[in-house]
C-alpha cells in the first residue's frame, strides 16, 4: 500500500497539482456566482418563489450528470470540466446562502437603518459582516460539493491536464487495486485537511468574534 | 430648540382583519421632556415606539418631529432597542462610531466624540471589547451611547433595562437621570414597569390593552434628579399602579384563558406542601 504510494508519487504529484488549480478556480467562480443567486433568491421573493424549488431539483441532481452536457458544449476541455465543478456545486451555496441570510436577525436591519446605513453602505457594513457566520458555513458546504463534482468529472472526463480522478481511472483500466485505493485516500485527505485546516478554522474565528462559541 | 415628537391620532394593525395593535393614540412630547408609556406586555408600546421610530408606518394617524411628518428611520429619532441590536461583529467603540461613520464625519473627531460618548455611560475602559464580552448593563449602556452620539432630536427607548437586575437597572436609571440633565434631550421611553415610570418621567401615560389606547396621563411634579428611595415616588407608584392593576390582571386572565386553564388556588396550596414534604 505505502509502496503502491510511493510509486505514484511520481504521477500523484502533478496530478494534485492539476486538481488543486482546478479546484482553485472552479471554487472560486461558483463561490461568486452561488452568493450571487443566493442574494437574489433573498432579496427577491418573485424570483425565490419562482426559481427556489427548481434549484433545489437541481441540487440533488449527481454532479456527474452535468458531464455529458459539459461535452456537448464545451468538447473535452478544461471549459467543460470547469463547467462541471461549477455546476455541482453553486447551487448547494447559492441555496445555504439564501438559507442564512434569512436568519439574519431583522434588528440587524433596523438598527441600520436607524443610524444611516442606507443603499450600498448598508450591504458593505452590515449585511454582509451579519451573514458571516452564514458564510463560513456555506463556504464549507460549498467546498465538499465542489471537490466532489471535480473528482467525478475528471474520472469520466479525460482532458490533456491528468487530475487525480484519471490517475483513478488509470487504475481502474490496469486492474491495480493498490493505485485504486491510493489515490482514494490522496482525496479524502484533501477533502479533509482543506475542510479541517481551512474552512473549519475560519468558520470557528467568525463564530468565536460573533461569541457564538468561546 | 428641537426636538418636539407628535402622534397624532395613530392607528396600527400588522394585518388586514386583526385588532388594533394601538388605536387612536395621540401622544405629544414637548422638547425635552421625559414622557414614559406605560402599559402590560403586549399592549402596543413597542409598536408605538416603532411608529415614532419610522420603522412602523400608521394606518392612520400622523407622526411628526418638529412639525415635519416621520417617513423613515433615521439618525434624528435615535433608538435603544429592547434587546440592544449592536453589531457583534465591531467592538463596543465601533458600534458607537458607526452613525457618525454613515453621517461622513472625519476619523479624527469621530474617534474624539465617541471617547467623549463612552465616558458618559461610564465605559471608557470597556471601549475595545467585543458585544459578547459585555454584561446586560454594559451592552444596555454602548447601545445608549451609540444613539446619544448621534446628538438625536429625541431619544426614543423600548424597555431598555428590562432584562438588568434590580441594582443594575437603578444604577441605568441615575445615568440616564445624569445623561439626560446634560443634555436635555427630548426622551421617548416606554416600559411596563410602574417603579421605572414614576421614577425617570415628567408623564408617565398609561396605556390600555387590546386595543392599544390611552387610558390615563399623569404628570410627575418632583424635581430632578430624583432620590429613588424617596417616600413621594413611593407614593405615586402606588397610585399610578393601583390604576393600572385591573388593566394588568384583565390582560393576563385573558391571556391565561388563550393558553391553558389556570389551576386553582387549592391545587397550587397542595404543590406548595408537597414540595416541602420532600426534603
Ligand atoms: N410583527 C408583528 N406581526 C403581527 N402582530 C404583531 C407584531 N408585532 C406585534 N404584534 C402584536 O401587536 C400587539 C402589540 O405588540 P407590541 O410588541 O407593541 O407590545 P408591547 O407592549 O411592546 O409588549 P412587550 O411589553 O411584551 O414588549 C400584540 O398583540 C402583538 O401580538
Ligand atoms: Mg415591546
Amino acid at each position: 500500500m505505502i509502496k503502491a504510494l510511493w510509486d505514484l508519487t511520481e504521477q500523484l504529484g502533478p496530478a494534485l497539482v492539476v486538481s488543486l488549480v482546478r479546484l482553485s478556480i472552479g471554487f472560486a467562480i461558483s463561490l461568486m456566482l452561488g452568493t450571487l443567486v443566493g442574494v437574489l433568491l433573498w432579496r427577491f421573493t418573485v424570483l425565490n418563489r419562482a426559481f427556489g424549488p427548481v434549484l433545489l431539483g437541481v441540487q440533488t441532481l449527481p454532479s456527474v450528470c452535468w458531464v455529458p452536457l459539459g461535452i456537448l458544449s464545451f468538447g473535452l476541455t478544461e471549459q467543460a470540466m470547469m463547467f462541471v465543478l461549477v455546476m455541482g456545486s453553486t447551487f448547494a451555496i447559492a441555496i445555504s446562502m439564501r438559507d442564512g441570510l434569512w436568519t439574519v436577525p431583522p434588528i440587524y436591519h433596523r438598527a441600520g437603518t436607524m443610524l444611516g446605513a442606507r443603499g450600498l453602505n448598508y450591504y458593505r457594513y452590515i449585511l454582509l459582516p451579519a451573514s458571516a457566520p452564514v458564510f463560513a458555513s456555506s463556504l464549507r458546504q460549498g467546498f465538499s460539493f465542489a471537490w466532489r463534482s471535480l473528482m467525478g468529472g475528471e474520472l469520466i472526463l479525460a482532458t490533456r491536464n491528468h487530475g487525480l480522478g484519471y490517475l483513478l481511472e488509470l487504475g481502474r483500466s490496469f486492474a491495480d487495486v493498490h493505485q485504486v485505493v491510493a489515490v482514494m485516500l490522496v482525496m479524502i485527505i484533501v477533502g479533509m485537511a482543506v475542510d479541517r485546516w481551512l474552512l473549519a478554522k475560519l468558520e470557528q474565528r467568525v463564530h468565536r468574534r460573533f461569541g457564538l462559541i468561546t | 430648540m428641537t426636538g418636539k415628537l407628535e402622534l397624532i391620532g395613530v392607528s396600527k394593525r400588522y394585518s388586514v382583519g386583526e385588532r388594533w395593535a394601538v388605536q387612536d393614540i395621540t401622544i405629544r412630547c414637548a422638547p425635552g421632556e421625559f414622557v414614559v408609556v406605560v402599559g402590560p406586555s403586549g399592549c402596543g408600546k413597542s409598536t408605538l415606539l416603532n411608529l415614532a421610530a419610522g420603522m412602523l408606518k400608521p394606518d392612520q394617524g400622523r407622526v411628526l418631529l418638529d412639525d415635519r411628518p416621520v417617513v423613515s428611520p433615521g439618525p434624528e429619532r435615535a433608538v435603544v432597542f429592547q434587546e440592544h441590536g449592536l453589531f457583534p461583529w465591531m467592538t463596543a467603540a465601533q458600534n458607537v462610531e458607526f452613525g457618525l461613520k454613515m453621517k461622513g464625519i472625519a476619523r479624527s473627531e469621530r474617534e474624539d466624540r465617541v471617547a467623549e460618548a463612552l465616558k458618559m455611560v461610564h465605559l471608557s475602559h470597556s471601549a475595545n471589547k467585543l458585544i459578547h464580552q459585555l454584561s446586560g448593563g454594559m451592552r444596555q449602556r454602548v447601545a445608549i451611547a451609540r444613539a446619544l452620539i448621534l446628538n438625536p432630536a429625541v431619544l426614543l427607548m423600548d424597555e431598555p433595562f428590562a432584562a438588568l437586575d434590580a441594582q443594575t437597572r437603578t444604577l441605568m436609571h441615575e445615568q440616564l437621570q445624569e445623561i439626560w440633565d446634560a443634555t436635555k434631550k427630548t426622551i421617548f421611553f416606554v416600559t411596563h414597569s410602574v417603579g421605572e415610570a414614576v421614577r425617570l418621567a415628567d408623564r408617565v401615560i398609561v396605556l390600555h390593552a387590546h386595543p392599544g389606547r390611552v387610558r390615563r396621563e399623569i404628570r410627575i411634579d418632583l424635581p430632578h434628579p430624583r432620590q429613588f428611595d424617596s417616600r413621594d415616588i413611593a407614593e405615586i407608584v402606588r397610585i399610578v399602579r393601583t390604576e393600572i392593576e385591573d388593566e394588568v390582571n384583565r390582560v393576563n386572565k385573558e391571556l391565561a384563558d388563550e393558553f391553558w386553564k389556570p389551576r386553582k388556588p387549592a391545587d397550587l396550596g397542595q404543590l406548595a406542601g408537597d414540595m416541602g414534604s420532600g426534603i
